[in-house]
């Protein structure tokens, strides 16, 4: 229910009487829910469509240590059958074989975390965390591209109240995006910069710069819409979705072209206060 | 207990753990090894007199298998070289 009214004077001042409805907004509040709803399972397909573009990468990237592993293993057993047991070797060894099935295994946690469907969470996420969870997922897909992803990242702690996962999601699209923007450009001026500001005036801005030939003004005015893609093989879902995440956390997504060459992608987000102290 | 064997290998990949990994497997089967982590890395080392061989990532930030493999043609080094990718695909090979 909502309720408003108001109070009629009499020119002297003194109250009349009193006006006042009361409405019924199941509805609309049901609308709203279902809009959210909307939101996050298109969220959700997002995210199933980035995982399956990166695939080819992914699985690159499990495999590398699984290769170490293997191989590190293969090399112990050799060790030990030839009586040549080095007890310092044979203990990195290890060590290496157990940090790399870590690091798979994070990977693994990466990509589960991705295609999860749940419920939008807000929690208090770090943004310098979000940029090094995605540098971790598109590491290969930046070598498979032969562009260098560089992260200038704020010194303290980038507090914002989202969804990690989300907001992931939103940095992976634009990443992808400044890889796929940068085809034409020669592989040693190929760079991704992924910046965090500290928080200006109750905000946190987060970048992401490519070195391609820019937006044009057309591109501009219509690349945050449904449908639109400049990609041959292009959803056009990735960028409305990535906004309509970042308008959801009460922050804007944004682009422009670099003095110097190239398009940003930038997105402010408010900064989270903790209010228990 | 395994013979030394003659000759060396140079391993050049920008993943520290495989590049470990491949370091010791060698070292197991008996050659002496050295590790890079960049093409660039290598080409700054003098070159090697004695018989060698050269295993090296397709593909690695920066200056990447095949470019190093051009640079050491160009350099009259005549290293063999092994490549080896873990993105091995159609295209990669008949390129």
């Amino acid at each position: 229910m909502a309720a408003r009214g108001r109070t009629i004077y009499s020119a002297g001042g003194q109250a009349l009487k009193m006006m006042g409805a009361s409405f019924d907004i199941t509805e609309r509040r049901q609308r709203a829910l279902e809009t959210e709803g909307h939101r996050q399972e298109l969220a959700h397909l997002g995210r199933v469509a980035l995982m399956g573009e990166m695939a080819t990468s992914l699985a690159h990237e499990l495999n590398q240590p699984l290769t170490a592993i293997v191989t590190n293993a293969r090399a112990g057993q050799r060790f030990i059958d030839q009586g040549v047991v080095d007890i310092q070797e044979l203990h990195e060894l290890l060590l290496d074989i157990a940090s790399d099935g870590e690091r798979a295994g994070k990977i693994i946690r990466g990509i589960r975390e991705m295609v999860r469907k749940g419920d939008t969470a807000r929690e208090v996420v770090d943004m310098n965390q979000v940029v090094k969870d995605v540098v971790r997922l598109t590491n290969s897909d930046a070598v498979r591209n032969s562009c260098a992803i560089i992260t200038e990242l704020a010194p303290q702690p980038t507090w914002v109240e989202a969804d990690a996962v989300q907001l992931q999601q939103v940095f992976l699209n634009l990443v992808l995006n400044a890889f796929d923007a940068m085809q034409e450009t020669p592989t040693h001026l190929r760079r991704v910069v992924l910046s965090t500001n500290s928080a200006v005036d109750g905000v946190i801005r987060t970048a992401v710069r490519d070195f391609g030939t820019g937006l044009s003004k057309k591109v501009r005015q219509r690349v945050f819409e449904h449908f639109f893609s400049t990609k041959k093989d292009g959803l056009g879902m990735g960028l409305a979705i990535a906004r309509s995440i970042v308008e959801s956390f009460g922050g804007s997504l944004d682009s422009t072209n670099a003095p110097d060459g190239g398009a940003v992608f930038y997105f402010n987000l408010p900064a989270y206060i903790d209010r228990s102290k | 207990m395994s013979t030394q064997l003659d000759g060396m290998v140079f391993i050049i990949d920008d993943d520290a753990p495989v590049r470990r990994a491949l370091g010791r497997l060698l070292r197991s089967v008996g050659y002496s090894i050295e590790c890079f982590p960049s093409a660039r890395a290598f080409l700054s080392r003098s070159p090697s007199t004695g018989p060698s061989c050269v295993i090296l990532d397709f593909r690695m930030p920066g200056l990447n298998g095949l470019e190093l493999q051009s640079a050491l043609a160009a350099a009259g080094r005549d290293e063999s070289i092994i490549f080896i990718t873990g993105h091995g695909d159609i295209p990669t090979c008949a390129g």
